[in-house]
This record gives C-alpha cells, structure tokens and sequence, in this order.
C-alpha cells in the first residue's frame, strides 16, 4: 500500500491531540484502533484498519460512567483500506478531525471534516463533511445528519471506485424505548454525484426479554430501499423490500468477558417480485465491560439466496478500546 | 450485438471483457476436467459482476453455470460456453449518458 496524502500529517496531529487531552479533557479520553477483512462470494475483499482519538469518551444514548453534562469534545481519525471489487484493486484512505459539544445531557452536536482519498484505476480525492445533531429525552432519543462522503463503504461497485461515486445523505433516526418496548425507524434520503437518487428506511420493533445481567430483545424489522433511477455499475433496484424477525442478546461470558449476539431472518423481494431468503449475524466477545480498557473480537456475516444461488458476504474485525 | 453500457464505465469495461476473453479458455479446461466447484465459483462471479458492468446476458449466464452445477447437471455446459465465446466476439458497446433517456 503506498504511503497517502493524509498520513504523513497523521504523527503531527496525533501528537498535539495528545497534548490538547490532558488539558481539555472533563472525561477520560479515549483510544480506538480497529481492523476487518470484508469478502464475498463474488470475489469482493476489503481489508481496513482505523484509528481514532478522542479527548472525551462518548456515546450520548449509552453513556459511558462519569460521562459529564456539559462537554466540549474534539478528536481525529485516520482510516486506511485496501481491496479489490469488481476486477479492481485500490486503496483507499480517509482523515479526519471533529469537535462537538454536548449541553446538559439532552442536546449533542458534532461536526466533522475529512480528507478523503482513493487510488486505484483514477486518483482522486475530496473533501468530506458531516454535521449532526443528537436529542434525548427520558426514553426519546433522536439523531439528524447531513453530510458528503464517499460511496466505498455503501459496496457500491465498481462505481464508487472508478468513478469515485459519491453521496449526500440526510438521515434522522428515532429510538423510542417505552417500558419493556424499542422501537427504532430510521430514514435516509440522499443524492448521488451521478444524479442518481436513493431512499432506505428500517423500521424495526422489540420486546425485552432480558432476565437477570442478560439483555436478550426479541422482535422484527422492515427495510425499504428504493433508487430513482437504474443505473449501471452499481446495485440500482427500483425497489427492494426486507422483512423478517430480530433478536439480540447480550450479557457475562466467561471470567470477565462479555458477548453479544444479533440475528436479523430476512424475506426479500424486488418490483420483478423475485423473492428470496437470508440472515443477518454479527456475534463478538468482549475482554471485559465496555467502562475500562478492552479488546473486542468479532465475525459478522449476510447470506441470501435467490432463484437457488447462494451469495455471502463475511468480516471477521478486532478492536482496541484504551481510556486515561 | 450492440450493447448500451453507461459512459461511467468506459475506462473500465475493455479489461473487464478482455479478462472473460481469457476465462473461456479456463471454463472449457475446468469443463474438461470436472472441475466442478471451480465452475461454479466461475459461474457464480459472473452473475455477480456482469451486470454491474451492463453485461445482464453474460450474467445470466453466469447463474445458469452456478444453478446446473449446483443440480450436477452438465448437458448444457459446453453451450453455455460457447454462448460466452459467442457474447464476446460480437458484443459492440456503445457508451451512452444515463442521465438522458436510453
């Protein structure tokens, strides 16, 4: 993999961020570096691996503990993948920086903005941007954003590749958890650089189930996706439609290790009305509980069969969490 | 035959067919020898890959391939080759804007 734009300014960004922490941080900052290998049954591979720095650790829907009301947060990313889709091989990287700020534990901004670069059969790069912005109430929680970004990671090929697809997405997600309920709708609208144009939405509702340390969620889902216009080099169905049960659980493991487990069963069909079958699986296990440092190791797999062809899709990733 | 392939393709499109070119000869040879996962596998890419370039008859193809493999059924095998060989010594592609109406 050649050395890209955005590394060589990674050290000097690393190292005053590292400096900016102890003097700016009210929570314990927080460390991730992380990698998968993605493949398909039809000869997709992608291999990546991120690191990201942040002065306040932060997950505003699930707070880490100490997490303070009012916060200032910044970090920077840096984000490096090598693959090959469609016959094509390249690298592609991603830098990036982010301030948010957080008011009374209820509103919650950030906005990012990012380097991101693609060599392979055309180089290129661009300037990608995201602001969004974050709601919560008692069992309400909402999430707008706006933002333009690259197509690599949506398995748009070969067109994200070759012709550097790009995309504006507008999404806002709803996560309402009323007593023993989880009802979660997400909608996305967004216009392609091709002048093409998509819709998704997911809808899902849960029931809680969980007994004693373990969180077990049982329910179902539905997903549309719908594209404006068929375009060649890349999946373009008029409309497709997803649906089918869900579970999760998660909970101690052995010693001081935690798992988590989700299953999505799919029934699908097109506006031809060819219908198939498939799952969704995502299992991990935790080194220890998600306050203090931990290493997670995880596989996450989609199978669908359609008019008896089998396609799959597969990702083994690790990931380091370290807090000071 | 005349094929309409998306403009957004051109840089790409001649050593995607220059490679199925070379792959007929590998599809004869793994017929020859039985090799069936190989041509299933085969088969199975190219239902996945032809029709992101505008190649929907050399993906359908490709599914036969993958389904009469996977039936253990070879009668029709060698024509399917022969189909591919015969697709691509007489595809002509003309590079349209999909944006317009086509």
């Amino acid at each position: 993999m050649k050395m890209r734009i955005g590394n060589p300014y990674l050290g000097v960004m690393i190292l005053s961020f590292l400096t900016s922490f102890c003097a700016l941080s009210s929570e314990l900052s927080h460390l991730n570096l992380n990698g998968s290998v993605a493949e398909t049954s039809d000869e997709l591979s992608l291999r990546t691996k991120g690191l990201s720095l942040t002065n306040n650790r932060r997950n505003f829907v699930y707070p880490f503990d100490g997490a303070q009301s009012d916060a200032l947060d910044f970090g920077v990313s840096q984000f490096d993948s090598h693959g090959t889709a469609a016959e094509i091989h390249f690298d592609h990287s991603l830098t990036e920086v982010w301030l948010g700020k957080k008011y009374k534990d209820q509103f919650f901004y950030r906005v990012f903005l990012g380097h991101d670069e693609i060599e392979g059969e055309k180089d290129s790069s661009f300037t990608k941007y995201k602001v969004e912005f974050e709601y919560k109430k008692e069992d309400l929680y909402s999430k707008l954003s706006y933002g333009h970004r690259s197509t690599i990671f949506d398995y748009r090929y070969p067109k994200a590749i070759n012709s550097y697809l790009k995309t504006h997405p507008s999404d806002f997600l709803i996560l309402w958890t009323p007593g023993k309920y989880r009802a979660k709708a997400l909608f996305l609208e967004e216009t392609l650089s091709d002048g093409n144009s998509a819709s998704y939405q997911d809808l899902e509702l849960k029931y809680n189930v969980s007994f004693g340390e373990y969180w077990v969620l049982v329910g179902g889902g539905l997903e549309v996706y719908k594209n404006s216009k068929q375009f060649q080099g890349y999946w373009t169905p008029e409309t497709f439609i997803s649906f089918g049960p869900r579970f999760e659980a998660s909970g101690p493991f052995v010693r001081s290790t935690f798992f988590s487990f989700a299953l999505n069963l799919n029934r699908f069909e097109d506006e031809n009305n060819d219908h198939g079958q498939g799952h969704y699986l995502n299992v991990a296990l935790q080194s220890a509980q998600r306050n203090t440092n931990h290493f997670k190791v995880g596989y996450e797999k989609i199978q669908s069969t359609q008019r008896s062809s089998l396609w799959s899709f597969s990702r083994p990733y690790i990931s380091y969490n370290h807090f000071w | 035959m005349l094929i309409k392939v998306s403009i957004d393709l051109e840089d790409i499109l001649p050593k995607y067919l220059e490679n199925r070119r070379k792959e007929v000869d590998e599809l004869k040879a793994f017929l020859a020898s039985k090799d069936l996962d190989s041509l299933k596998t085969r088969g199975h890419r190219l239902a996945g890959n032809a029709p992101s370039y505008g190649m929907e008859a050399l993906g359908s193809l490709g599914v036969k391939i993958e389904r009469d493999v996977q039936n253990n059924d070879l009668t029709n095998m060698e024509g399917y080759i022969q189909e591919i060989e015969n697709f691509l010594n007489s595809v002509e592609v003309e590079y349209v804007d999909e944006d317009e109406d086509w």
